[in-house]
């Protein structure tokens, strides 16, 4: 084994860079995506509309338990069959989102139940409806709670994101792996990258830990 | 102002309410007393439709809670409640918390909202604590806030759930205070409690819950001094010591 070279890495910054920006541009949109589905997964599934809890839940438990890179193959080759022929890119961002928007409505899920019920009480014993109480008072006191785990979600979501590479799209992964098995460049490569993720999900960490303090709750939740 | 007619609750294959009708005037101060988990805070919660009931109807000042087509939003605004627990919004300060239903249920301006608020906190004593949060506050003063939160809707009725319960003496009477006032106000009222000298002085009828059902509705001087059932005399002697 040759020793580590330097020069190889600071020669593919370039393309390097290339998939950090796809990788950065897919885990940004996917990121918010998946907060959308997952509040609303989250919110439908606290109706009583019965069919709907009941899809949802189904619909949680088919994602939450089967492998992404099966999702990514099943939305890549199965949304062209009824007609929706999409970039791979966009067929990554849509089962990056789903899948993670299923753990984060999880997340919501416990959330919401940790507030207490007397809080929805309260709200709607002064006439607010039942959409008003959850964004004006459940949710806010939720999202004060499911800051960290939700940061976890996001964080597995850049790492996940490296399996968009399978249906071809150029992100960091892609253009690692294609260094390291074009140029055997294996140890340069993959620690660059291991590296180059790992700033990635930091990033996400510092944002959450600066959330966390900003969102301090005035008031434990749900007691007073 | 409030009619029941003969409704019932039971949640799976317990019954927690059976057969209960009452009637509430305007202006009228009922007092609702009986032993622990007899149904009176499902009896309020019915009311202003927080609980649904499995038969009978409810009418509010002429209007149908019951009905599968009422707009309960609407008759909630009308009626206010207070807990026990209080249930301030802990995110929101003081006056935020007093502002969010007219605002929002109203949709009155902020400006609007905000006088409204100070005027009540002026009222119940809690002026200086208007940007305090709720965790802050002493018991008493959450729930003279609470009260003031439910008044800010302006409602026609105030159903309280043992609002003094989790209160120490002193505290309590802050409230009571409070409550004597809007008595004094015309504010037609339904208090579950557990402080009879209140039953006593302020009430005006007092009803009797016990295993569900409603045993005994009388003005407090009849109720404490010639009970006419064989329950109620049972609880006013084990519960209260009187002789009667
Ligand atoms: N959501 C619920 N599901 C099942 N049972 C319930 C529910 N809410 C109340 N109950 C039961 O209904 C009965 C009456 O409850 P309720 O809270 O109305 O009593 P209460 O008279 O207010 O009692 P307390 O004085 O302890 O407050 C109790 O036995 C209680 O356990
Ligand atoms: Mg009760």
């Amino acid at each position: 084994m040759s020793e580590f070279d330097i020069k190889y890495i600071v020669e593919s910054l370039p393309y390097i860079a290339k998939g950090i920006e796809l990788t950065i541009f897919i885990s940004i949109i996917s990121s918010i995506l998946a907060f959308a589905i997952g509040i609303t997964i989250a919110f439908l599934r606290r109706t009583d509309i019965k069919p709907m809890t009941k899809l949802m839940a189904l619909f949680v438990e088919l994602t939450r338990n089967t492998p992404l890179l099966i999702q990514l193959y099943i939305y890549y080759k199965g949304l062209p069959s009824i007609g929706l022929n999409l970039s791979p890119i966009a067929c990554g961002i849509i089962s990056l989102s789903i899948y993670t928007g299923v753990f984060i409505s999880e997340v919501f899920r416990a959330g919401i139940n940790s507030i207490a019920h007397e809080q929805y009480q309260a709200a709607r014993g002064l006439g607010l409806s039942d959409f008003q109480t959850f964004r004006l008072i459940i949710f806010p006191q939720a999202l004060r709670i499911i800051i960290p785990p939700l940061g976890s979600q996001f964080i597995n979501l850049i790492k996940n994101s490296s399996l968009v590479s399978f249906i071809a799209v150029t992100d960091l992964f892609y253009v690692i792996y294609k260094g390291a098995v074009d140029d055997f460049m294996f140890f340069e490569m993959f620690i660059t990258g291991a590296l180059i993720y790992m700033a990635l999900t930091g990033i996400v960490a510092l944002l959450t830990n600066i959330i966390e303090q900003n969102l301090k709750i005035s008031g434990k939740a749900g007691s007073i | 102002m409030i009619k029941v007619e003969k409704i019932y609750k039971a949640y799976k294959n317990f019954d927690v309410l059976i057969d209960v009708s009452a009637q509430v005037e305007k202006g009228q101060i009922v007092a609702v007393i009986g032993p622990s988990g007899c149904g009176k805070s499902t009896f309020l919660r019915c009311i202003n439709g927080l609980e649904k009931v499995s038969k009978g109807r409810i009418y509010v000042d002429g209007k149908e809670v019951t009905a599968p087509d009422t707009n309960l939003n609407k008759i909630r605004s009308e009626v206010g409640i207070v807990f026990q627990q209080f249930n301030l919004f802990p995110h929101m300060s003081v006056k935020e918390n007093i502002m969010l239903a007219p605002v929002k249920v109203k949709k009155i301006s902020k400006s609007d909202a905000d006088q409204i608020a100070m005027a009540l906190l002026e009222k119940v004593g809690m002026l200086d604590h208007a940007h305090k949060y709720p965790e802050q506050l002493s018991g008493g003063q959450a729930q003279r806030v609470a009260i003031a939160r439910s008044l800010a809707m302006e409602p026609k009725i105030m159903l309280f759930d043992e609002p003094t319960s989790a209160l120490d003496p002193k505290m309590t009477n802050e409230v009571l205070d409070t409550m004597k006032q809007l008595a004094q106000d015309g504010m037609t009222m339904i208090v579950v409690t557990h402080e009879m000298s209140f039953a006593r002085e302020v009430a005006n009828k007092i009803m009797f819950f016990s295993q569900s059902r409603l045993i005994e509705e009388a003005a407090p001087d009849k109720f404490f001094h010639n009970p006419q059932s064989e329950i109620t005399r049972e609880f006013l002697r084990s519960v209260l010591k009187l002789e009667v």
